[in-house]
């Protein structure tokens, strides 16, 4: 489905994403009329009063985030946010390049041609609530679908709320977050919200998904892990203060990410998903023809492989018939963004394992497994319903002890290789994730000032450094040859080694962490 | 029982002279008015049709070693063993969800399992039986798959039709004479007419879903090797001729006016007359060409003359294309799955390819097949769009009507077809389902029309031309499985050309594949896999769909089409 409700449209209240997947919901009752889909005007009105945006350069102003730097005497990032975002962050400037590029029009050349279309407009518009929400915003304000989408990058409004009805007031010292949460402002100054700001795009929103024609047209595939992102981009905030108030910072940032990821990805299935209205955890059973489920929230690599003949396939398998047929001739759902749902990051539906879950996620039919559908629906509107979702604890580390938060990271990371060590295989998706946990991990590590005047820590440091290099390699793709496979072939690489090399990398992480315990 | 025969010291042919058992069987058959010709056992074909080498003649119109040559040489006698090799076994298990011999009763696997708790379990062998063994779908009684040997793979029956009806008959000197569709209706096709065995063929090397005859995306995901493209013609010159060439069997059965002495015509009008459903009299043409190749349908010419491996293959062509599109056809009509669609109409390497950049962002190749959505199977459409092109216009007169423009109407079906397949992702059923319907009744009268083209030597050069040559008229990017089409037809109209009829107990020699593979070669290497080498093992069936995966992925259609430009046929 893809709906094109401007992003300006949304609210920035506490309840954002419930409302919204609440919106999406009835929007999917609507589905069977697509000129009400088509017609933003006629949104506005059931929506009463909106937040909409106003665009960056309102924001820029010299007196407030724009301010001058003469010969560098001022090193602070403070006010010179704008300055930061337009020469450094790629939100601006790559943003802009890639909508100019023949790319971006050979793409939606090819989607549009996909979807039957020799009009290119609607095809163009499914890529600006992401690439350009103001050039969305003026095609809505002037009713023209041709509005030039190189002016704007993906601007300020994008991250921190669309600003009609706070841009003249969130300078006031008496508003509060939650106040000015409910004028739009989202309060990304915590970690959880930030995240959500970016996996609404990053991993897709009901009113903003990546389609499998995008891929097909030639979109990058979307692999987006918070932590890591967040490490690379430009800082205009006082980066360094905030790793100081926040405790455990590196592990808090990567809880953070997994659970939007996790959010974001269960608001699109909710919202592709029929229920019957005001009993939202029960199922409608859909009368109209079942579409399939949009390919692209499949595993790639599900399909797009290799055909194998290898017997051992399915000779090693020692599943019942059923579960062989789901998990070799069924495509699978995708886990990316849900890879530590049940690895410790929520709790698992009673009696529901992960793989009746992942089933129930993929499945068309929701009488084929009625309960799994329904606690699919369940932990969905749980998570989604939180904007701020709860981070999970472990049991052996209380909230109060050091590492607390760290322990939680190392929980997830220990779950899921003890599944991939008891499976004897790698799925890619997963086996990323995990990298990256790791990778995560190493920076908490080196912020931990106890693990710096630990004897040995360097080293050991050192060799943790060298497993990850090794998994990485293992892992990557070959990068930039168009002729090589953009697929990670399993034949090439010895994959119990590398869930040697990770749990020795994990173990090391491990002791690290201890040695910082035994000295308290 | 024994049927005597005895071989007639005239002119050394052969008199099938009857004795009182055929007439009793004949009389047991008549009990059962209206029921289906049945299966029966094999031991009566064998009783006449394996005498050892040294006892054939090669002048009798009865191939009385044809049982001798199949059994010795012919791979359809292990389609059922090789589903219990043991290299077989893990992935067999995983495609029934069972051990092969839980559905039997014996640990041999001859007789399938009666107990009620093991029916499912049988009736999920069924559907692979229809093409590893003789099973047919409207096997309705228990003694008719008693009478199958599970054993004996894909057996006489399999293809000669269920007997019956026609065991007895078909003894008689004037049952050569009986025209096509009343062999039919008792059960035996008549595998002489290029169509009928085209379509046979295709029936389980491609599908065919009204016999049940369909390989799933299940058994392919849990462990069936993927069929790849057939080509009848080739594939029959491939095995050990059992059979005389047509123009041979001709020669013999028309001057054989003296087998049907005054004698045995008595008998024989008692014998019809005796018949639950008489063959009328003006059922019997004056001779075998008369009766297979009536002039109504194949005009007023010698189809004995016809160039015999060319003709069999522009008939597969366009059967390949039909079994192809009954798949697609039934797919589409079943009830919209609540799970995922059937995959296996959809062209494998359109899902299973890699993700290569350049793959991705190929964005000058915008034709129906283009990336995103899954695509139709292709393979199926080279050669009928090539013999649409190589039809003669009819005279005016002929007809009367305007002749169809046959290579647009194939084409803009085709298209039609892609158009649905493609809709939306895994196809719009009602616009595939008319579609193939279209395409269908469009093939069968090509099929028709291709009937009517004698296939002679202008017919096979302006085939070749279109193939080959300035004229040529192939599409550019033919894939792997397309151009190995169009490699076997080439290389049979090169023996056709060139090559001399097989007889009973001859194979293909190296002279004869060199002849038709010599032109697809690359640095010796026979790289389209045209003579994939008969196997018995299952380790070599598997290595064979993994030669053939990996030519497939190897394979270079502008290096092909610039071969196919190139090449001329081998001369003597």
């Amino acid at each position: 489905m893809s709906d094109l409700r401007p992003l300006f449209l949304r609210h920035g209240d506490r309840s954002l994403l419930r409302k919204r997947v609440g919106v999406a919901f009835l929007m999917a009752l609507f589905v069977a009329a697509p000129s009400i889909a088509q017609d933003p005007v006629e949104k506005t009105i059931q929506q009463g009063p909106a937040s909409y945006l106003v665009g960056s350069a309102s924001c820029a102003s010299s007196a407030c985030h724009a301010k001058p730097n003469p010969l560098g005497a001022d090193t602070s990032t403070v006010l010179r946010e704008y300055a930061t975002w337009i020469d450094k962050d790629p939100h601006a400037m790559r943003a802009k390049l890639t909508l100019a590029s023949e790319t971006f029009d050979a793409i939606v050349k090819k989607v549009a041609q996909l979807q039957r279309s020799d009009d290119t407009a609607r095809a163009r518009q499914s890529c600006l609530p992401c690439h350009s929400p103001m050039s969305l915003a003026e095609s809505y304000h002037t009713g023209s679908s041709n509005a030039s989408p190189l002016e704007q990058g993906i601007g300020c409004e994008s991250c921190h709320g669309p600003a009609s009805q706070w841009l003249n007031r969130h300078f006031d010292s008496r508003l509060s977050v939650e106040e000015k949460q409910t004028l739009g402002m989202k309060p990304t100054s915590q970690l959880k919200a930030r995240a959500q700001a970016c996996a609404e795009c990053h991993v897709g929103s009901p009113n903003a998904s990546v389609t499998h024609d995008m891929y097909a047209a030639g979109h990058p595939p979307m692999r987006f892990e918070f932590a890591s992102y967040h490490t690379r981009l430009p800082k205009h905030w006082r980066a360094a203060n905030e790793r100081r108030r926040i405790a455990e910072f590196e592990s808090e940032l990567w809880l953070a990410g997994q659970l939007a990821g996790a959010q974001s990805e269960l608001a699109q299935w909710l919202a592709t998903t029929k229920r019957k209205p005001n009993a939202p955890s029960s199922i409608e059973k859909p009368a109209a023809i079942v579409k399939p489920r949009e390919l692209a929230n499949f595993d790639c690599y599900a399909c797009h492989r290799q055909i194998s003949l290898s017997p051992t396939r399915w000779s090693t398998v020692s599943r019942s018939a059923s579960d062989l047929r789901e998990a070799l001739a069924a495509p699978r759902w995708r886990t990316w963004n849900m890879a530590f749902l049940f690895d410790g990051l929520a709790p698992a539906p009673n009696d529901i394992d992960r793989d009746r879950f992942l089933r129930a996620l993929a499945s068309q039919d929701v009488d084929q497994d009625k309960a799994a559908h329904q606690a699919v629906i369940r932990l969905g509107e749980q998570i989604t319903g939180e904007s701020v979702p709860h981070t999970p604890t472990t049991d052996n580390q209380p909230d109060s002890q050091p590492n607390s938060r760290t322990a939680v990271v190392i929980d997830c990371l220990e779950k899921m290789l003890s599944r991939m060590e008891a499976s004897g295989s790698l799925n890619w998706d997963e086996a990323c994730q995990l990298y990256l946990g790791l990778t995560s991990l190493d920076r908490s590590v080196r912020d931990s000032a106890a693990v710096k005047q630990a004897e040995d820590a360097a080293n050991k440091l050192k060799l943790a450094s060298k497993q990850r290099e090794a998994i990485r390699e293992a892992l990557r793709f070959t990068p930039d040859d168009a002729e090589k496979p953009r697929l990670w072939a399993t034949s090439q690489v010895d994959e119990a080694s590398v869930v040697k090399a990770m749990r020795e990398c994990l173990e090391n992480y491990r002791s690290l962490l201890a040695t910082k315990g035994t000295e308290k | 029982m024994k049927s005597p025969i005895q071989h007639s010291r005239r002119g050394g042919l052969i008199a099938v002279i009857f004795t009182t058992t055929a007439l009793v069987a004949a009389s047991a058959a008549s009990a059962q008015v209206t029921a289906k010709p049945a299966h029966v056992s094999e031991h009566q074909c064998v009783d006449c049709h394996r005498q050892p080498f040294s006892n054939e003649r090669s002048n009798t119109f009865i191939v009385t070693n044809a049982a001798e040559i199949w059994h010795k040489h012919d791979q359809h006698r292990h389609a059922f063993s090789v589903l219990n090799l043991p290299v077989n076994q893990a992935r067999v298990t995983s495609m029934l969800g069972f051990k092969l011999e839980e559905a039997f009763e014996d640990k041999e696997l001859r007789t399938l399992s009666s107990a009620p708790d093991r029916a499912e379990k049988v009736t999920k062998l069924k559907s692979c039986l229809t093409c590893h063994s003789s099973y047919q779908t409207d096997f309705t009684d228990e003694h008719e798959i008693a009478a199958m040997d599970l054993a004996d793979g894909v057996s006489c029956q399999a293809c000669h039709g269920q007997a019956s009806k026609w065991v007895s008959l078909h003894q008689e000197p004037w049952w050569r004479r009986v025209d096509s569709d009343t062999k039919h209706k008792l059960g035996m096709p008549t595998l002489r007419e290029p169509a009928a065995k085209a379509k046979l063929c295709n029936s389980c090397h491609v599908g065919d879903a009204a016999q049940s005859k369909m390989v799933t995306h299940d058994m392919y995901a849990l462990g069936h090797p993927p069929l790849p493209s057939f080509e009848a013609s080739s594939a029959i010159d491939r095995l050990p001729a059992h059979w005389r060439s047509l123009k041979s069997i001709a020669e013999i059965a028309n001057a054989d006016t003296r087998a049907e002495d005054s004698r045995s015509l008595k008998k024989s009008a008692a014998l019809i007359r005796s018949l639950a459903e008489p063959i009328a009299e003006n059922k019997l043409a004056a001779n075998l060409s008369a009766a297979v190749f009536p002039e109504s349908e194949f005009g007023r010419r010698d189809v004995a003359s016809d160039l015999p491996r060319t003709k069999t293959a522009a008939f597969s062509g366009i059967a390949a294309a039909q079994s192809y599109l009954s798949l697609t056809l039934a797919t589409a009509n079943q009830p919209k799955p609540a799970s995922w669609p059937e995959f296996a109409t959809f062209q494998c390497s359109s899902c299973h390819h890699e993700l290569k950049k350049s793959d991705r962002r190929d964005l000058a190749k915008l034709g129906p097949f283009t990336q995103g959505r899954p695509h139709a199977i292709g393979w199926t459409r080279a050669l009928p769009l090539l013999i649409a092109q190589s039809l003669d216009q009819p005279a005016a007169a002929h007809g009367g009507t305007a002749k169809p423009n046959w290579p647009a109407k194939i084409q803009s079906g085709f298209e039609a077809l892609d158009k649905a397949m493609t809709k939306e992702v895994f196809g719009d059923s009602a616009a595939v389902s008319l579609a193939s319907q279209t395409l269908l009744q469009d093939l069968a009268e090509l099929t028709s029309a291709l009937k009517k083209q004698p296939i002679d030597k202008t017919f096979v050069e302006g085939l070749r031309s279109r193939i080959s040559g300035p004229n040529a008229s192939l599409p550019s990017d033919l894939d792997f499985h397309s151009a190995r089409q169009v490699a076997w037809v080439y290389g049979q109209i090169a023996l056709d050309l060139n090559g001399a009829d097989l007889q009973p107990g001859e194979r293909r020699n190296d002279a004869h594949a060199a002849a038709s593979a010599a032109p697809f070669l690359l640095e010796g290497k026979d790289f389209l896999l045209l003579n994939s080498s008969r196997t018995t093992s299952g380790e070599s069936l598997l290595k064979a769909a993994k030669d053939r995966l990996q030519s497939e992925s190897a394979f270079d259609s502008e290096k092909f089409r610039k071969m196919i430009q190139e090449i001329t046929v081998p001369s003597k």
